[in-house]
């Protein structure tokens, strides 16, 4: 009985992280923060090695302080237009200083292998046009 | 583990996270009834938690 309590515990525990990712994702956040309510299942665990009667509050703690601080905190996918949709889509933030001013990343370098072949191509007609 | 503390506890926990989720809800262009359901006693937080995930939110601006 205390295994099949257990085991619909852990359950219930991934059901809620897999909405809590969704949720996070809809508002620009990480969703990898959602894997903070793992936190509760280790003071869960804790308080009862210790028989604390912590262990009643235990599975709330950590999902009340993410509810709070989500609540309060900006929301990066509201700050975006619909019309940068496409382009930062898959983006976690709308943008980062370095797509402005790629200068202002200095470890941000073009790998050689990546040349620009319509460029090249363009290059070549004009000499071509030239001589 | 005594299932009236249980319940209890849970009722503790809606009442703490009640403003915020009403916050959540208002931003998300929700109404404030998934805010309300966390105070059905053990199940209502979760139940929340599936309405604010799998609801199109009005005020999102791709309209999520």
């Amino acid at each position: 009985m205390p295994l099949m309590h257990g085991l619909l515990n852990l359950i219930m525990l991934a059901i809620t992280i897999w909405c809590y990712w969704r949720i996070l994702s809809k508002a620009g956040i990480s969703p990898w923060w959602a894997y903070a309510l793992l936190i509760s299942l280790a003071i869960a665990y804790l308080a009862s090695v210790f028989r604390s009667p912590i262990v009643l509050f235990a599975p709330y703690i950590v999902p009340a302080i993410l509810i709070w601080i989500f609540a309060f905190i900006r929301w990066p996918s509201y700050e975006m237009t619909p019309e940068a949709a496409g382009e930062n889509r898959y983006k976690r933030h709308a943008h980062r200083r370095s797509d402005v001013a790629p200068g202002a990343d200095p470890h941000r370098t073009v790998n050689p292998k990546f040349r620009d072949r319509v460029a090249e191509a363009e290059e070549r007609r004009r000499d071509r046009e030239e001589h | 583990m005594n299932p009236v503390a249980l319940i209890i506890v849970s009722l503790i926990f809606a009442v703490v996270v009640f403003y915020p989720l009403t916050r959540i809800c208002a931003r998300a262009g929700l109404p404030l009834w998934p805010a309300l359901i966390v105070f059905v006693p053990i199940i209502g937080p979760p139940i929340t938690a599936y309405l604010l995930a799998l609801s199109r939110w009005p005020n999102h601006p791709f309209g999520r």
